[in-house]
């Protein structure tokens, strides 16, 4: 069932009523089933692995955590979460070892594996407890809205707001459909028109001008950002309507002025992930080795970040891009801030520089995430610099039909950031103390796009492009 | 807090984090430091080990949600 098909919010609408018209204690179990159900139009086959994982999962939290002290329960914690990591390498390298030979990966095999892995540690450490029915705990590792592409939400977050029922009130419903809408408009109006120009520059590379290389370098980090967090927005919306809040994925990232705050601001729940569940630890080991712990610490850190995508070279340039420059800013990162504070009026044109390098090094390593091959890759890079003939040549092709309308993609895509800050400071709810009259147009406005953009899913023949994110 | 611990864990955060007015609270977390983050949050755990000649475990640092916490878990290995 594709997102962006009127079947999916059907679904969504039917899941939300019946999860809402449900007793507190009967929620857990209408979301459980919803969850499989959706699982089932894309995997049926492997609805069985994930409820069996589940179970095996539940049962060893609570050995776990009443046997703390035992020799066994950390035993069984290093057995289970082992396997579970087994379990993703084994299917991504079948992946690359099929090599398009029909191996389907289990559709959110690398969200609900990290979601269990980290409530098992979190349980063996004992900053959580263990969840004692099963019914609630498994439509947690189901839960649909996050299965696709995630956020990855962790158990301490999820389980409270399920046993209260959810908060579903108007202005979390309202907030809700706004984001599925942000959501849908940052996928079809800014990042699938961007890959028109995208696709353009890569299958153009030869053309001897350094044009389609730079639509590429440049359009890319926008494209893979409004289609991944389009995809967070319409997850974090439907969580919403069932009054479930998640926890955000993104911060502006391309407002960062340095590659380590650029991956604090990027696929944050990822990131937040490996720091408390790879790095601390793998930190806490090395410790005593000094800076070279601190290296090896973020290389492996950022390499597992990369392979977590897929096994392939294309990703291993990817991640080595990414902790070159990860360490050389944290090696460097203290002798900077002392130097900034000796010199406070250059932080500002600092922080404006440090933004400009930030998107370069993005855009460089994701040439390697999104080139076919090292090879374009590297035709892409060296095409950077063969000059800026053919220009208007370049400019033609891409505004004629039919990549004639890409291009409102960029206006699309400021619009898309202001809606996002403003989200950020003050919300998606109605404001508090609006007229009856402002309330209620406001509401019908947005019953409308919504209706709108249904129609527009039953209108489109063709099939879209598939969400970059909900591949992995 | 012990006062005696948190007059070391004090002068401990000043040096790590670079802040000689920082004063710490019991309810004080790595949002109401700047520089608290997980880089500098390992530099402050090597430097509290070998002021106090304490070791802790993965999991126990996992556990610290705050400076109060921290300052429980050195009294708690001291006693």
């Amino acid at each position: 069932m594709p997102l962006s098909s009127v079947e999916f919010l059907l679904f969504v609408a039917l899941s939300v009523i019946a999860f809402r018209l449900s007793p507190r204690r009967g929620r857990p179990h209408v979301l459980l089933v919803a969850s499989y159900g959706f699982y089932c139009t894309w995997n049926p086959q492997m609805a069985g692995a994930l409820l069996g994982i589940t179970v095996v999962c539940y049962y060893a939290a609570l050995y776990v955590e009443s046997s703390r002290g035992r020799p066994l329960a950390p035993r069984i914690t290093v057995a289970v979460v082992s396997g579970l990591i087994l379990y993703i390498v084994a299917w991504k390298a079948r992946a690359v070892l099929s090599s398009g030979g029909g191996i389907v990966i289990p559709l959110g095999v690398s969200y609900y594996t990290f979601r269990l892995i980290s409530y098992l540690l979190d349980v063996h450490w004992g900053t959580v407890p263990a969840e004692r029915s099963l019914v609630p705990f498994a439509a947690y590792v189901a839960f649909f809205p996050q299965m696709m592409a995630g956020p990855i939400e962790r158990a301490s977050s999820f389980l409270p707001q399920l046993g209260a029922g959810g908060t579903a009130d108007r202005g979390r419903t309202f907030e809700g459909v706004m984001r599925i809408l942000l959501g849908f408009f940052k996928k079809f109006v800014v990042a699938d028109n961007l890959a028109l120009i995208v696709d353009y520059g890569y299958r153009h590379l030869g053309s001897g001008s350094s044009v389609p290389s730079a639509l590429s370098f440049y359009l890319y980090p926008v494209q893979l950002y409004a289609d991944f967090s389009g995809l967070a927005d319409i997850a974090l919306g439907v969580g919403l309507l069932f009054g479930l809040k998640g926890p955000e994925n993104f911060d502006a990232p391309f407002s960062a002025s340095s590659i380590s705050e650029y991956w604090r601001r990027w696929h944050m729940t990822l990131t937040s992930w490996l720091r408390d569940y790879v790095f601390m630890p793998l930190r806490m080991a090395t410790r005593t080795w000094g800076t070279a712990g601190l290296i090896v610490s973020v290389v492996v850190n950022m390499m597992l970040i990369a392979v977590w995508h897929g096994f392939t070279l294309g990703f291993v340039a990817f991640g080595a891009v990414n902790a070159t420059f990860l360490v050389v800013d944290v090696l460097t990162s203290a002798r900077r801030q002392k130097f900034w504070r000796r010199h406070p009026g250059l932080l500002r044109a600092a922080t404006i520089v440090g933004m400009i390098v930030t998107y370069h090094i993005v855009s460089l390593s994701e040439t390697f995430f999104r080139a076919p091959s090292f090879a374009d890759a590297a035709r892409l890079l060296g095409g950077l610099g063969a000059g800026l003939h053919g220009f208007g040549e370049a400019l033609a092709v891409v505004t004629a039909p039919p990549n004639h309308y890409a291009w409102i993609a960029l206006p699309a895509f400021v619009l898309t950031e202001t809606a996002d800050a403003v989200r950020r400071r003050r919300g998606m709810g109605l404001p508090a103390g609006l007229p009856r009259w402002a309330r209620w147009s406001a509401v019908t406005c947005l019953a409308g796009a919504f209706v709108f953009m249904a129609l527009l899913f039953l209108a489109r023949k063709s099939a879209t492009n598939p969400f970059v994110y909900a591949n992995f | 807090m012990d006062e005696a611990i948190q007059q070391r864990l004090t002068a401990i955060f000043r040096t790590v984090f670079d802040e000689p007015d920082l004063q710490l609270r019991r309810a004080m977390t790595a949002h109401d430091v700047p520089a608290w983050d997980s880089l500098s949050h390992i530099t402050l755990i090597v430097a509290v080990e070998r002021e106090f000649r304490v070791r802790f475990t993965t999991a126990e640092v996992a556990a610290l949600m705050n400076v109060g916490d921290l300052a429980d878990q050195i009294s708690k290995k001291l006693s």
